[in-house]
């Protein structure tokens, strides 16, 4: 998972400068790992909208992530690429 | 010869303070001239524009023949030395003009261009003395050589000085405290004092080279005997033992300002700044009507003067945005000034931020800007880069064999941080050829060999290997991570520790927050995340806030790990909410990014008003960038597609750009480049601002 500069330019207008200084590269993999095998093929489009998740201990966001499958049922994959807002369920 | 009197009608002639030049060095009235004096200011200030606040620093330059000064200069300009570096160490140009270029000639064959302008006072040593020290063979840094040159030009040392230091018992035991600052400075009877003291015996980690450089044994004993030192330990670090005189502590933590603001005086400020200079600045209209641009920082490293000055600018008037606490600690308003005056700042404002300006100067910037490197690697420089680097290191760096073999591990936060000497020792090893995973570009940009080593080594990495991750490599050492792991937080809470809280946390702050009442009260707020970036006096803050009060149902722990009062405050005042229509937008995933939606959210109501959707923005909106949303927008009006359906904002602004291409064949990527958004969104930021 490479972020390009366009990436960057979005995340820059997304999140404030230590937010994204924040980043470790080793949990976000995991983390971007875990999303890919459950299907999210948008997963780079997560981490650009969704920073602040991705700063979760991968373990942590995993299990708010299996949470928000069981939320959103079997289309859950679909229901949130179609729907930005339902990431707002991964927030306790 | 020159009377006090005379003195001070030339001064008032060119803005200058007579106070600062007589107090600086009152030769000035013994060997000064009085036609002299005002040929020399009237070429410095009217035909160099050299700013007043550097001549006071350097009087020196006002007793010495005009012809010479111009001589050198001429020769400088020619050579394209950088002339900031010249105005702030004005005392080269007395030296006499066949000597400079003699010694300019050697430095440049033999240590480059790079050199002088590292220490351009060099040049004001005459060549002979810098051959002295080579032959001493020092196991420094080849320009250290220069360092100690220059010192012994300046009578703070001699030969023979730095011989007896060589060959002592204290530097075969202790190399490692000895630098060419050390050599330069100290003399080895006083640096025996301190090694033999009670003092270093007992706290050895209050002990650097710095110390040794600056300080005497004496004055080191009266700190660490004082009651102050006893009473407030975290307040004493090697660099205030390096640099406080425990008087000037004492009226420090005596007064009433100390009291009232404790907030505003770290070690820093014991280390570097005077309670006069203190109480001039909280005394100040500036201080009240700012307070938010004054921190510790801002009183360990400003004058009142220098900050009035800036806030009174036009250029803080047009672009306040470009001005933090960081700025009015560490620039002055002439590099500002022509900073944002320049042509460099036209053509690349987004390359410019109150970090730019808080430490790079323009003549480095320009010389960065029109490289080569830059032409053919534009991605690798940021506004970072600029701030914190020089084209000679990022050449270095991109000539080298390192960056040819692995051009993934260099990014612009290696260049920005990093030395290429580092990079190769740390390519070099052991440690990087048996665990590559564990180097980054964060580490290269970030660690030292010597510290990952340490770490590899320990028993810690071998007992928890999960807990070490490039990010913990990258910004911590294992000094404090034993800390932690020994800790009876981590016994009691392990699942709190992560390699996050590792990499970006202490034990003590750790300690804090775990004995709050407040984490005793709402425990299903704190993380690992939470621990790993929030502190426990915004949390307080936050939890004891009225906003919490009336909305606790928006603070989740991801709030309190990377939101704080202030913005949260500030976004929760913003008119929107009060509107029925949009009081649903406001959720915790907002909230939680209050620092970024407070600027982002204005620019996203007025984007909507001018295409007539303000009624219809939803939380997707407001998640995605203005870039993003604006280049969708566009392509719907092109396309002649409906921006609303159904009373509802046009569906495909809520999906994810990723998903949209899978569904319909839109590529937002390409759409943002087709209708960039750059030019409006600067537009809108102004307005935003004022």
């Amino acid at each position: 998972m490479l972020l390009d500069d366009l990436d960057i330019k979005l995340l820059k207008e997304n999140f404030d400068e230590e937010t994204i200084n924040s980043m470790d590269i080793d949990n976000i993999s995991k983390i971007y790992l875990y999303l890919k095998e459950n299907g999210i093929y948008y997963a780079k489009d997560l981490i650009i909208t969704s920073l602040d998740l991705f700063l979760l201990p991968s373990e942590k966001f995993i299990k708010q992530f299996e949470k928000l499958k069981i939320k959103l049922g079997k289309d859950y994959v679909n229901k949130l690429g179609e729907d930005a807002s339902l990431i707002e369920l991964m927030y306790d | 010869m020159i009377s006090e009197y005379n003195l001070k009608i030339l001064c008032e002639k060119y803005n200058i303070s007579v106070d600062k030049l007589v107090n600086k060095n009152n030769n000035i009235l013994d060997k000064g001239e009085f036609f002299e004096i005002d040929k020399t200011l009237n070429y410095l200030i009217n035909d160099l524009n050299i700013s007043p606040s550097n001549i006071e620093k350097c009087p020196s330059i006002l007793y010495m023949n005009v012809e010479n000064i111009s001589l050198n200069i001429e020769f400088l300009k020619k050579e394209h030395i950088s002339f900031t570096n010249i105005e702030t160490c004005l005392h080269v140009l007395n030296t006499e003009h066949e000597s400079l270029i003699g010694t300019y000639k050697y430095v440049v064959e033999n240590y480059g261009v790079e050199a002088i302008n590292k220490i351009t006072s060099v040049l004001s040593c005459p060549k002979h003395i810098i051959k002295d020290v080579e032959k001493l063979n020092l196991n420094i840094d080849k320009i250290g050589n220069l360092t100690i040159s220059h010192s012994i030009n300046f009578g703070y040392t001699n030969i023979e000085n730095i011989q007896k230091m060589l060959h002592s018992q204290e530097y075969y035991e202790h190399p490692e405290l000895f630098t060419s600052t050390t050599l330069a400075h100290a003399k080895i009877e006083d640096i025996q004092k301190m090694l033999h003291s009670q003092e270093y015996r007992e706290y050895p980690e209050l002990f650097t080279s710095q110390t040794l450089a600056n300080a005497n044994i004496e004055d080191i004993q009266k700190i660490l005997q004082s009651k102050e030192y006893h009473e407030h330990p975290e307040l004493f670090t090697s660099q205030t033992l390096a640099h406080a005189k425990i008087e000037d502590i004492q009226k420090i933590l005596q007064s009433k300002e100390y009291h009232e603001h404790p907030e505003l005086f770290t070690s820093q400020t014991l280390a570097h700044a005077k309670i006069e200079d203190i109480q001039k600045i909280l005394q100040s209209q500036e201080y009240k009507d700012h307070p938010e641009l004054f921190t510790s920082q801002t009183l360990a490293h400003a004058k009142i003067e220098d900050i009035q000055k800036i806030l009174q600018s036009q250029e803080y008037k047009e672009h306040p945005e470009l001005f933090t606490s960081e700025t009015l600690a560490h620039a002055n308003i002439e590099d500002i000034q022509k900073m944002l005056q320049s042509q460099e700042y036209k053509d690349h404002p987004e390359l410019f931020t109150s970090t730019t300006l808080a430490y790079a100067k323009i003549e480095d910037i320009q010389k960065m800007l029109h490289s080569q490197e830059y032409k053919e690697h534009p991605e690798l420089f940021t506004s970072t880069t600029l701030a914190r680097t020089k084209i000679e290191d990022i050449q270095k760096m991109l000539h080298s064999q390192e960056y040819k073999e692995h051009p993934e591990l260099f990014t612009s936060e290696t260049l920005a941080h990093a030395k290429i000497e580092d990079i190769q020792k740390i390519l070099q090893s052991k440690e990087y050829h048996e665990h590559p995973e564990l180097f980054t570009s964060q580490t290269l940009a970030r660690a030292k060999i010597e510290d990952i080593q340490k770490m590899l080594h320990s028993q810690e990495y071998k007992e928890h290997p999960e807990l070490f991750t490039s990010t913990t490599l990258s910004y911590t050492n294992i000094e404090d991570i034993q800390k932690m792991l020994h800790s009876q937080e981590y016994r009691e809470h392990p699942e709190l520790f992560t390699s996050q809280t590792l990499a970006n946390a202490n034990i003590e702050d750790i300690q804090k927050i775990l004995q709050s009442k407040e984490y005793h009260e709402h425990p299903e707020l704190f993380t690992s995340t939470t621990l790993a970036h929030a502190n426990i006096e915004d949390i307080q803050k936050m939890l004891h806030s009225q906003e919490y009060k009336e909305h606790p149902e928006l603070f989740t722990s991801q709030t309190l790990a990377h939101a704080n009062i202030e913005s949260i405050s500030k976004l929760l005042d913003m008119p929107y909410w009060k509107d029925e229509r949009y009081e649903k937008l406001l959720t915790s995933s907002i909230v939680a990014n209050a620092k970024v939606m407070i600027s982002k959210i204005p620019i996203l109501f007025k984007m909507a008003e001018e295409y007539g959707i303000n009624e219809y923005i939803n939380v997707s909106f407001l998640l995605f960038s203005p870039s993003k949303n604006y280049a969708l927008i566009n392509y719907l009006i092109e396309s002649n597609l409906p921006l609303v359906i159904e009373g509802k904002l046009n569906p495909v602004f809520s999906y994810q750009p990723g998903a949209l291409k899978s569904r319909y064949g839109i590529d937002v990527k390409e759409l943002i480049k087709k209708y960039p958004y750059k030019d409006n969104m600067e537009e809108i930021n102004k307005n935003v601002t004022r």
